[in-house]
């Protein structure tokens, strides 16, 4: 969008005394409420008519900002015409119908009616209101310091709280390992976990894991070791996950998916000095650190020897470790205290779990989705059903779903989208579906109302500081706004809205999103500087900590936290946090690199990748650079922060004040190959539809004949969209599995030929591999 | 080493009674429960004279409770 505008040359004075004062109140109410730093105006103010853009730098004052207006009005446009922000009608006007708010000035500069706009858009009559009720509240702090800022006006009246919900737990927070016991002794014979074909009770899983504590004690493990647990999904491994606790010891799940040198990393930051591991895993638990078999944590039942020893540990020692994306280049350990997951899942108000729910585990154990499908399931007596190891395809999700009778469902909200689309009847018996991770569909959430009526959907929120949600939207009627709504603070945790002095803003104010109570993590295992920045003091509880999320947030109207973007450079791609600088330092540490970046794209379907630029060091850069840094990022980063393309441009633009330009890197549809095979053109015609369906599907060309689909950047949720889309231009059904097992363009053309051969005139022929 | 734009902003660094460490906005009050340990600075300059200064993340009634050294 190109938009040229130019200073109008006449002052505003539209309707008497006061009314610049009460314009300018609303340019800063609305820059307040978006953060965004030009505000576009729609005038209807007699000669004064049309398009108005008002910038508002950090350091404007509302006394400069009212005398700006006064002197020349806003900057008129020419051009492509922006969205306004609002309309302004002259007093007495009856306002024509209109997307965006329309401000009504009042006579001799009495304030300001809003009516409102397109509700879908989020402006109904109570965010009307709101805007009314912040516009009088800048101007009567804007007349008492006509000096001071607009971003640092203290809007909030004396006595107003900045934080709302419930900090304290519940009820009084106990060990995980306890409360779990406690189901063993009053229903000992219930299925506590299974998969496959293990079946384990309550009774079975607390004498093995306490044979499997008796072990780690014999090795030394005490109260706030971290023990690594290196394992697939599998029932021995939430047996050895609860030895551990009971061992007084908390977990460090390593992800079998990392590279040798990550975990490496971790190991040394969390000061492990002994991984369990499943065999298949033993040789990859790097040097220096002894392993101890997974069995040995998870020993046949009938090998306790005796009842438990007690452990000197108590709520406040860490149950788990989770690493998360840092932005320095080190990945930093979050240390989750138990008390925190007892807050979570003992007596909430998101979720009711009960004794005869089923639960999948299906979730990572290295990310804190899985606390909420474990510790829901096991410390409320529940069945926990894990998936068995392999991908988590939709398929064999359903399946697995139906079989086992899950009625609590969490899924990652890319996996929700898909499966909402193209697999509903997944849902069939399933009482409660979460999601988390990502921003949910609306319009799918509503489509999965529609099909079925009666079930409770939650929408988490929530950093891993503050222990899996945050804020939930618990409903069992669709959403009716265009977003998703994120809801209230979880049971156990407040939070506020607070500004840059870390004072309280009203609702409709953006401002960044802090949170407290008994969700807090213990901070960052090896960084107290890094602990102290983000787990700071909390204003209103006497020697309290707060954490600062950098989500920047607003809420609205109706008390629920609206999304505004982060205070920082974080990205979430698939769900995953990322800090692209922990990417770009990978990068630079690259010889051949001069200078790197890291930003994330979004398609039409709003599903995000990541692109990295690179600029060489040297003018006459290998040509394969871009695929040799792939491979680089590749053995050092989990692979959700591999980029989808390394783009390789000879140099990147720099700001004035000497920082990378993130606006000026060039946004690419299609990005070039980054694989190492050589091209080989398509030459027959289905594998140059092919291609053509690759190219679009994962923005790359070209694509070859011989390239992998999951080295192009593929991935299991591209994968089905894939096959959704064969099955509709083509008129054939792949089946997952053959594109796991041929994952070439030339594979799959030669198994589609094969089926309409087959088949004769080809329709809805499977092909299997 | 900060994930955000380094502000000009001046904090001091700040202790409560679990011996826990953070940093406050030096133009205001401390709040209750804590007390000023005498660094004003830059966020930089605090962060790094807490890494050098904190070292044991844990509570003091963690550590009065037992366990390895975390």
């Amino acid at each position: 969008m190109t938009i040229q505008s130019s200073a109008t040359d006449a002052g505003i004075d539209p309707a008497g005394a006061g009314a610049v004062e009460t314009l300018a109140a609303l340019v800063v109410a609305l820059h307040r409420r978006s953060l965004d730093e030009r505000v576009v105006l729609d005038l209807h103010l007699g000669d004064r008519s049309g398009i108005e853009i008002v910038d508002v730098p950090n350091t404007g004052t509302f006394a400069g900002l009212c005398g700006r207006l006064r002197a020349h009005g806003g900057d008129s446009v020419s051009g492509d015409t922006p969205e306004p922000a609002v309309r302004v009608v002259l007093p007495g006007t009856t306002p024509a119908p209109s997307t965006c708010p329309v401000a009504e000035l009042l006579p001799n500069g009495d304030g300001i009616r809003v009516h409102a706009g397109d509700p879908a858009e989020g402006w109904d009559a109570a965010e009307a209101d709101l805007l009314a009720d912040l516009v009088g509240r800048v101007l009567a702090a804007g007349r008492e310091n006509p000096r001071v800022p607009v971003t640092r006006l203290r809007l909030t009246r004396p006595g107003e709280p900045a934080f709302w919900g419930t900090p304290d737990a519940p009820v009084p927070v106990e060990r995980l390992e306890t409360l779990i016991a406690r189901h063993a002794a009053q229903r000992p014979d219930s299925p506590a976990v299974s998969c496959g074909d293990v079946r384990i009770s309550y009774r079975e899983l607390d004498e093995r894991a306490t044979a499997g504590a008796e072990a780690l004690r014999r090795e030394g493990v005490g109260p706030d070791e971290v023990v690594g647990l290196f394992a697939e999904r599998s029932a021995e491994r939430i047996v050895a996950l609860l030895a551990i606790l009971k061992a007084g010891a908390a977990y460090l799940a390593l992800n079998p998916d990392d590279p040798t040198s990550r975990l490496a990393v971790q190991l040394r930051d969390a000061r492990v000095r002994l991984v369990a591991a499943e065999p298949a895993f033993t040789d990859a638990v790097p040097g220096g650190v002894a392993t101890l078999p997974l069995d040995a944590l998870a020993p046949p039942a009938g090998t306790a020897t005796g009842s438990p020893t007690p452990v000197a540990a108590g709520p406040d020692h860490l149950a788990y470790v989770c690493y998360t994306s840092g932005s320095t280049g080190v990945p930093k350990g979050v240390g989750v205290p138990h008390r925190a997951v007892a807050r979570l899942v003992r007596q909430p108000n998101w979720v009711d779990p009960r004794p005869d729910d089923v639960f999948l585990q299906l979730s990572p154990l290295s990310f804190d989705a899985a606390t909420v499908e474990i510790f829901s399931a096991l410390v409320n007596g529940g069945h926990l059903v894990v998936l068995p190891p392999g991908r988590v395809e939709p398929d064999r999700l359903r399946q697995a779903v139906r079989e086992a009778g899950v009625t609590v469902l969490l899924l990652p909200t890319g996996l929700l989208h898909y499966t909402i689309e193209a697999k509903p009847d997944t849902f069939a018996g399933v009482r409660h579906v979460l999601t988390g991770g990502d921003v949910a569909s609306a319009s799918l959430v509503r489509q999965l109302f529609a099909s079925h009526p009666g079930m409770l959907f939650t929408n988490g929120y929530g950093p891993t500081e503050n222990t899996s949600y945050t804020t939930c939207w618990t409903s069992d009627v669709p959403p009716v706004t265009a977003n998703v709504p994120i809801g209230d603070p979880v049971s156990g945790t407040s939070v506020a809205v607070l500004d840059e002095d870390l004072h309280g803003v009203p609702a409709g104010v953006c401002g960044q999103l802090y949170a407290a109570g008994d969700g807090l993590a213990r901070g960052y295992l090896s960084s107290a500087g890094a602990t102290a920045d983000r787990f700071m003091p909390h204003p209103d509880v006497p020697g309290a900590r707060m954490y600062r999320t950098g989500d920047l947030v607003r809420r609205a109207a109706d008390g629920t936290v609206v999304f505004v973007g982060r205070a920082d450079d974080q990205v979430k791609v698939n769900g995953y946090r990322v800090e692209p600088g922990e990417i770009e330092d990978v990068l630079l540490r690259q010889p051949e690199v001069a200078q790197a970046a890291v930003t994330v794209q979004r398609n039409k379907n709003g599903a995000a990748s990541l692109i990295a630029y690179a600029a060489p060091a040297s003018a006459d850069a290998d040509p394969m650079l871009g695929a040799r840094l792939r491979d680089r990022l590749r053995a050092e980063l989990p692979a959700y922060m591999i980029p989808t393309a390394v783009l390789v441009r000879p140099g990147l633009a720099i700001t004035p004040n000497g920082k990378l330009d993130r606006q000026a890197l060039p946004a690419a549809h299609r990005y070039p190959r980054n694989v190492w095979n050589d091209y080989v053109p398509p030459t027959n015609p289905t594998e140059i539809e092919l291609a053509e369906t690759w190219g679009a599907l994962l923005g790359v060309e070209p694509v070859g004949v011989e390239d992998d689909f999951f080295e192009l950047g593929g991935h299991s949720l591209l994968a089905a969209e894939l096959m959704a889309k064969v099955s509709q231009d083509m008129g054939v059904e792949v089946s997952a599995r053959t594109l796991y097992l041929q994952p070439t363009v030339a594979e799959m053309a030669a198994a589609i030929e094969n089926a309409v051969s087959a088949n004769g005139d080809g329709r809805t022929e499977e092909v299997s591999g | 080493m900060l994930d955000e734009t380094p502000s000009t902003a001046e904090f001091a660094v700040v202790v409560n009674d679990e011996d826990q460490w953070s940093i406050w906005p030096a133009h205001r009050t401390v709040p209750a429960g804590w007390t000023a340990e005498g660094t004003v600075g830059s966020r930089g300059e605090c962060i790094e004279h807490i890494d050098a200064s904190w070292t044991d993340i844990r509570s003091r009634s963690v550590r009065d409770a037992g366990g390895v050294d975390r």
